[in-house]
């Protein structure tokens, strides 16, 4: 899939679920992979960068998370 | 003998009887519905009796119709004339595959064998038994390992890259993986495992004389947890990444 699942874990981390085509929608997906209780924003894999050298210092504003919530 | 029309299968035919329990009454009620009269012989005290509404008895449907009532000592029977019972029994070896209406091998039960059995999907050349389902619904299967023993299978598995934009190459029953930082990552089941007691195979491959290894951290029912690392000691991310879970 050409999508990204963006979420914000607790300790501040982000978490970036790579979906596969497993026959359910990315939408199902990211409800079900996304931590419960967390909000998510699904992105097209072109908004997420490539250059991982500083990966575990990426963050993102919460309030841009509307696209749902973990089940 | 020739016949017009489709000739018809070879048949036994035998002609239902039945017996009254005789009472003081002139109605009674037959076993088969007949169209009318004319498809009975109605004896009584064994002499045979004349149909028709102007004579000893009527018919119509279930019901027989005296023109006087006998009584409880009188003996009454009647032949279906019109209900014949027939019993078709297909000579041996005769039955052909257009015979059978679609689905019908949904009913065989019991216990056989079957030789050189093929469907569209399977053909058994096997000299010796090679695959059992038993009791338990375990899968056996011989395949080289040298007897039929039960099959313990890969339940999931994913192949990607944990460089640049982390990607997926393939999968099996993995819904997605998630990115959680450098050299960490979770693969998350499509279906369930039963337990958290499975197995993880496989990890990293090392490049060049780089030491790569994979760490478990956490393992649920619905995902498991791993990290990449480099000499064992720092999360890395590897370009070739291969997980498969047992169970």
């Amino acid at each position: 899939m050409d999508k990204r699942i963006i979420y914000k874990n607790t300790d501040g981390s982000i978490g970036i679920i790579v979906p596969t085509n497993c026959g359910l929608t990315v939408e199902e997906i990211a409800r079900k992979d996304v931590p419960t209780g967390l909000s998510y924003k699904i992105v097209n894999v072109s908004e997420i960068s490539s250059d991982r050298t500083f990966r575990n210092a990426w963050t993102i504003d919460e309030s841009e998370l509307t696209d749902g919530v973990g089940d | 003998m020739a016949y017009i029309g489709t000739i018809p299968a070879e048949a036994y035919t035998s002609f239902a009887v039945q017996h009254f329990t005789t009472s003081a009454t002139d109605t009674f009620t037959l076993d088969f519905p007949v169209a009318n009269e004319n498809e009975i012989a109605l004896f009584i005290n064994n002499v045979r009796q004349e149909p028709g509404s102007s004579y000893a008895y009527t018919a119509s449907g279930t019901t027989l119709t005296l023109s006087s009532a006998i009584t409880g000592s009188d003996s009454m029977y009647c032949v279906f004339i019109g209900k014949a019972v027939q019993t078709v029994t297909p000579a041996v070896g005769s039955v052909t595959n257009d015979m059978l209406a679609s689905g019908s091998f949904s009913n065989i039960t019991g216990t056989g064998t079957l030789t050189n059995f093929t469907s569209t999907g399977i053909d058994d050349n096997a000299s010796a038994n090679a695959l059992t389902i038993d009791s338990s619904s375990n899968l056996k299967f011989n395949s080289g390992y040298g007897s039929v023993a039960t099959a313990y299978g890969c339940r999931a598995w994913v192949n990607f890259n944990g460089t640049g934009t982390v990607a997926i190459r393939g999968s099996g029953n993995v819904s997605s993986i998630t990115d959680n930082g450098t050299g960490d990552y979770t693969v998350n089941f499509t279906t369930n495992m039963p337990d958290v007691n499975y197995f993880i195979g496989d990890g990293p491959v090392p490049i060049g004389s780089a030491s790569a290894s994979l760490q478990r951290t956490t393992y649920l029912v619905g995902s498991v947890r791993v990290r990449t690392r480099y000499a064992t000691v720092a999360d890395y991310d590897w370009s070739d990444v291969f997980i498969s879970v047992f169970r």
